[in-house]
C-alpha cells in the first residue's frame, strides 16, 4: 500500500464492498474516476459549516458543497433546527404541511416574472415536467437545447446513449452551441411550427471546459425566436439558483422566461427542488398529473424557508461573490508566478479553474490532486461553489494550499509523463 | 441478457465476425513473436487472408524476415504489404459469420481453404499452430505476466477498433471527443486514435509506417499499476471501475475520452460474451 491509499484505506475498503453489491460501486458523478482516485476520498462521514471529513478521519475545507446544495454551511444550525423540529413530529403526512403554501408565496413573490409553483425532490424531475407542459400546452414535441448543457438523469436529456433512446425519447431533442446565435436560428427555422419550448441555464457550466456566460444578445434573440415560433422559454436555474441573485438567475442577465427550474441550493442539502411558471401555463400545469410519494414532505420545506433566511443574514450574493473573488483573484494570481496559465471561469460565486494550456486538464487533475493533498477539496472536472460558511480565513488557508501546490506542480513540470500539452 | 448469435441481426453477425477475425488475426502475430516453435514456421514468408463470406472485414497476415503483421479492414481498404516474391499464400475463407464467430472462439466450424500461391501450405502450417497456441499460452500459468498483459491488452484494442463501425455505436462514438489514448501495461504500449466513428491502433502499423499521430503527445493516458492488474481488469477477473478505485489503474488527460472508449469496450464485451453455437465457447 502506498501512503496515499493508507490516507483512504477504509475508503477504498468500503468502495471494493460497494462493488460487489453496487453497479459500478458509487455510480454516477460520484465514481471515484470523476475526481483523481489516490487522492480523494471516496466515502465522507461528516461536515460541518465548509469542512467535510471522509471515513478516514481526513478533513478538507469544501468547494463542492454537496454539488451545490450546501449553501449557508453543512449543518448549519438555523435551517436544521427548523427541519429537524418538523421531522420529530412528523415530516411526510397524507396531506401537505402548510408551509407548502408559505414557501409557494415567498417563491412567487421573490422570483422575478413567476405566478405559481410546484415541488419535487430532484432537478430532473423539474427539467423533466417543464418541457412536458410545454409540449403539452403548444402541442409540440421539440426540445431546444444546448450542446453539453447538463439537465438532468432521464433518458431525454441525458448521457446515456443507447439507441433505444436515441429514436425515442432523444429523438425530439435538438441541440445548438451555447451563445451561438446562428446555430440556434437555424435550428428555429429548421423546426419552425414543431418547437414546444428552448430549456436553458443561465450561463454555460459544461463539465471538463471553462465555463461560459451568456453574450449580451443571447437571451433577447432566444426570447424573440420563442415568441416568433410559439414556444416556451425554460430558465434551468438548478446549479446556479441563489448564487447569481435571489431573484432568480435570469435577472442577472435581463431574461425573461416563462418557467424556471430551482433546486440544490434552495434548501441547504435538504431534498426539494421547485418549477416556477408564469400565468399562462397554469392551467395546463393544474390539469397535470403532478406527483411523488415524497414530495410534498413538510421538513424541506421549512428547510427552504429557513436557508432563504440565512441567505438573506448571511450576506447572499454580494457575500458569496466577496468570498469568490478572493479565491478568483488568488487563484489567477498564485498560477501566473509559478509559470502557469489558471484561469477561473464561471460566476464568482461558481468557480471553476483550467488552464489555458492544457484544454485535456492533465494539469487540473494534477492540481486538484495536489490540494486534496493538502486538504482543500475542489474538482477537477466540474464546477466548485461557493459557501455562505467560508471565512476569510479558510480562503486564506486555500491559497497557501495553492501556492504549495503550484510550486510543486512547476518543480514536477519537466517529467510530467504527459509533457506540457500541446 | 446472454444473446445467441442467431438473434443478432445481420450487421451485427458481421460485426462479431469481423472482431473475431482480427483479434485472433492480432493475437497469433503477437503470440508469433514470443513462441520459439512458432518462430520457427516463420522463418519463410507467406501472406493468409482470413475472411467470412457476408463480412465486409477480413484479416491478413503478412510474415517477412521472421515476423507477422496484420492488416485488417474491409475488402476495399489499402491491403498493405506481401510483394515478397514466393510470399502469396491463400485465404482460409468462412461459409458465414456464425461458422467464424464460432470456429475462431475455439468452436467446431466448416473453413473453406483458397489457396493462391506456392506459399500456402506453410502459411496454413503456421495458422493452425498459431490459433491453437495462442489460447493454450494465455491459460498457461508459466506465462510471464508481461506478455500476457501485451496478449490481452492487444486483443482488447484491436478488438476496440474492430467493434468501433457498428451502428449500435454510432451515436455514442459522436458523443465523446476525438482524441489519442495511451494505455500502458508493463512494457506494453498502444495508442488508439478516435476519429469520428473510428477507432484506430497507431502502435505496430505493418510496413513499420509511423504514423505522425502516433507521435502527438496523447490526449489521454490508462495506466495499469502492473502487468498483474491488467491481466485481472482485461481477463474480467477484476472490475475496471473497481481496479480504478484501487490505484490499479490510473487515467489522465481528457477523461471523456477514456470513458467513451469504455462504453465502447462494453459493446465490445457484449459482443464477445455471445453464444456462438451448441458448445458456446
Ligand atoms: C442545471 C441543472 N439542471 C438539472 C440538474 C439535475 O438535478 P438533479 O441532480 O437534482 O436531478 C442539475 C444537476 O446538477 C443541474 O445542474
Amino acid at each position: 500500500m502506498n501512503a496515499s491509499s493508507e490516507r483512504f484505506a477504509k475508503s477504498q475498503e468500503y468502495f471494493e464492498r460497494a462493488a460487489r453489491v453496487i453497479p459500478g460501486g458509487i455510480y454516477g458523478s460520484k465514481s471515484p474516476g470523476f475526481l483523481v482516485p489516490g487522492h480523494f476520498p471516496y466515502y465522507l462521514s461528516s461536515a460541518s459549516g465548509c469542512r467535510i471529513k471522509d471515513v478516514d478521519g481526513n478533513e478538507f475545507i469544501d468547494y463542492l458543497c454537496g454539488y451545490g446544495s450546501q449553501i449557508v454551511g453543512y449543518g448549519n444550525p438555523e435551517v436544521d433546527r427548523r427541519a429537524l423540529a418538523q421531522i420529530a413530529v412528523g415530516d411526510l403526512l397524507n396531506q401537505p404541511h402548510p408551509v407548502m403554501v408559505e414557501l409557494a408565496e415567498r417563491l412567487v413573490g421573490s422570483v422575478s416574472g413567476m405566478d405559481w409553483a410546484v415541488f419535487s425532490k430532484n432537478g430532473s424531475d423539474m427539467t423533466t415536467l417543464a418541457t412536458s407542459l410545454a409540449m403539452a400546452e403548444t402541442g409540440k414535441q421539440i426540445v431546444i437545447a444546448a450542446e453539453d448543457a447538463y439537465h438532468g438523469a432521464t433518458n431525454w436529456c441525458s448521457s446515456n446513449v443507447f439507441p433505444v433512446f436515441a429514436s425515442e425519447e432523444q429523438r425530439n431533442i435538438a441541440y445548438f452551441q451555447y451563445n451561438d446565435i446562428a446555430g440556434l436560428e437555424a435550428l428555429f427555422a429548421r423546426h419552425r411550427g414543431k418547437i414546444a419550448c428552448v430549456i436553458l441555464t443561465p450561463y454555460h457550466h459544461p463539465t471538463f471546459k471553462p465555463q461560459l456566460m451568456p453574450s449580451p444578445d443571447f437571451f433577447p434573440t432566444v426570447e424573440r425566436l420563442c415568441a416568433t415560433e410559439g414556444a416556451y422559454f425554460i430558465m434551468d436555474d438548478i446549479r446556479a439558483n441563489y448564487r447569481l441573485d435571489a431573484a432568480g438567475s435570469h435577472v442577472r442577465f435581463d431574461a425573461h422566461p416563462q418557467m424556471v427550474t430551482m433546486g440544490k441550493a434552495m434548501a441547504n442539502g435538504y431534498p426539494l427542488s421547485v418549477l416556477l411558471g408564469t400565468k399562462d401555463l397554469a392551467v395546463t400545469a393544474s390539469g397535470f398529473f403532478i406527483t411523488g410519494t415524497y414530495w410534498m414532505s413538510g421538513a424541506p420545506m421549512l428547510a427552504a424557508m429557513a436557508t432563504l433566511d440565512e441567505i438573506e443574514r448571511l450576506g447572499g450574493v454580494p457575500r458569496l461573490e466577496k468570498l469568490g473573488a478572493i479565491l478568483k483573484e488568488g487563484l489567477e494570481s498564485l498560477g501566473a508566478a509559478a509559470g502557469f496559465g489558471a484561469r477561473v471561469s464561471g460566476p464568482l460565486a461558481i468557480p471553476y479553474l483550467t488552464f489555458d494550456e492544457d484544454p485535456n486538464l492533465y494539469f487540473n487533475q494534477r492540481f486538484c490532486a495536489a490540494m486534496a493533498d493538502r486538504g482543500i477539496f475542489i474538482h477537477p472536472h466540474h464546477n466548485w461553489f461557493i459557501s455562505l460558511a467560508l471565512t476569510e480565513k479558510d480562503l486564506e488557508i486555500t491559497l497557501d494550499a495553492a501556492r504549495g501546490s503550484f510550486a510543486q506542480m512547476a518543480a514536477e513540470r519537466q517529467s510530467f509523463r504527459a509533457g506540457p500539452p500541446r | 441478457m446472454k444473446r445467441k448469435i442467431e438473434a443478432l441481426s445481420r450487421e451485427e453477425k458481421a460485426i462479431l465476425a469481423g472482431i473475431r477475425l482480427s483479434v485472433t488475426a492480432h493475437l497469433v502475430a503477437e503470440v508469433a513473436a514470443v513462441d520459439k516453435d512458432l518462430a520457427v514456421l516463420c522463418k519463410a514468408p507467406f501472406t493468409l487472408s482470413l475472411a467470412a463470406a457476408g463480412v465486409p472485414g477480413r484479416a491478413k497476415l503478412i510474415c517477412r524476415d521472421g515476423a507477422i503483421s496484420v492488416w485488417f479492414g474491409d475488402r476495399h481498404g489499402d491491403e498493405l504489404g506481401a510483394s515478397t516474391k514466393g510470399a502469396a499464400g491463400g485465404m482460409l475463407l468462412f461459409p458465414n459469420a456464425r461458422a467464424c464467430a464460432r470456429s475462431l472462439a475455439g468452436g467446431r466450424g466448416v473453413i473453406i481453404p483458397l489457396p493462391f500461391g506456392i506459399a500456402f501450405p506453410r502459411a496454413l502450417r503456421f495458422f493452425k499452430a498459431a490459433a491453437s497456441r495462442a489460447p493454450a499460452l494465455l491459460r498457461s500459468p508459466d506465462l510471464p505476466p508481461t506478455i500476457k498483459a501485451r496478449l490481452l491488452l492487444a486483443a482488447t484494442v484491436h478488438g476496440l477498433s474492430a467493434v468501433a463501425g457498428d451502428s449500435w455505436l454510432e451515436k455514442r462514438m459522436h458523443h465523446f471527443p476525438d482524441g489519442i489514448a495511451q494505455v500502458v501495461a508493463g512494457d506494453a504500449l498502444f495508442l488508439l486514435e478516435k476519429k469520428g466513428r473510428m477507432i484506430r491502433v497507431l502502435e505496430n502499423e505493418p510496413n513499420g509506417r509511423s504514423d505522425a499521430a502516433a507521435l502527438r503527445i496523447p490526449d489521454a493516458i490508462l495506466t495499469f499499476s502492473s502487468p498483474e492488474s491488467a491481466i485481472a481488469v482485461l481477463s474480467g477477473k477484476r472490475q475496471a471501475v473497481v481496479a480504478l478505485g484501487a490505484g490499479e489503474v490510473t487515467i489522465a488527460g481528457l477523461l471523456s475520452l477514456i470513458q467513451g472508449l469504455f462504453s465502447v469496450l462494453d459493446r465490445l464485451s457484449w459482443y464477445l460474451g455471445v453464444g456462438v453455437g451448441e458448445d458456446e465457447k
